[in-house]
């Protein structure tokens, strides 16, 4: 792969940390979530062990490419991506959320999947594949240029 | 994501100017690198303030620097 810039390896850090760290954790999670009553209790750990897990990966990570790299200020280019990036990132969730919500307009129908629990790893899900969109946005900006 | 209508000789001007490379040319302008190489390459286009800075480097009229054109349509 071509050089990259600073600002391109810690875009492309933060979306391979965000989506393994994500895989980790649903692989934990849906298993808990298909048990027959499970407990808040249940998730607590696997929920901090992932955010520890993405904030030391990233911290140590960030270290890194500054080792490596010469950082730069942002500029206008910089901006713009942020900005078309965080758009993207914007309809995906909303999308989602509307998706869920007429999800739970027919949640009678289906019972079980609209308990809490079901509710907030949905939303969880959504954030994080509404980041990784963003992350990706902006990595297809830099590289294709905008 | 093609060209832009807007083409520049900011390349040739760098070289006239004593060989500037992009790295000078953009800490004289506030950029990155990686912004002067995109808008030589015609991948990005600066703002008005930013165009008006890179031709001021250069000691030039805005319109030598960049140039506008337009894309062809298809049935002309």
């Amino acid at each position: 792969m071509p050089d990259l810039s600073f600002r391109e390896k810690s875009i492309l850090g933060s979306l391979i940390a965000t989506v393994c760290v994500s895989i980790g954790y649903f692989t934990l999670a849906v298993p808990l979530l298909l048990q027959e009553n499970p407990s808040y209790l249940d998730f607590v750990g696997p929920v901090i062990g992932a955010v520890v897990l993405l904030i030391v990966v990233q911290i140590v990570y960030a270290i890194l490419i500054a080792i490596s790299s010469r950082e730069e200020p942002r500029d206008e280019r910089d901006r713009l991506i942020d900005l078309r990036a965080a758009r993207l990132g914007y309809v995906t969730l909303s999308y989602g959320v509307a998706a869920l919500i007429v999800g739970l307009a027919v949640a009678p129908l289906v019972g079980r999947w609209a308990s809490p629990l079901v509710v907030l790893h949905a939303l969880m899900l959504l954030s994080t594949v509404a980041e990784v969109v963003k992350f990706a946005a902006q990595f297809v900006y830099y590289r294709c240029s905008v | 994501m093609g060209r832009l209508p807007i083409e520049n000789c900011i390349r040739e001007l760098r070289f006239r100017s004593g060989e500037m490379t992009q790295q000078q040319l953009a800490d004289r302008i506030g950029v990155t690198r990686q912004t002067v190489l995109a808008i030589e390459n015609g991948k990005y286009s600066p703002t008005l303030e930013l165009a008006f800075q890179i031709a001021a480097v250069f000691e030039v009229e805005l319109g030598e620097v960049f140039v506008y054109v337009p894309r062809r349509r298809g049935r002309e």
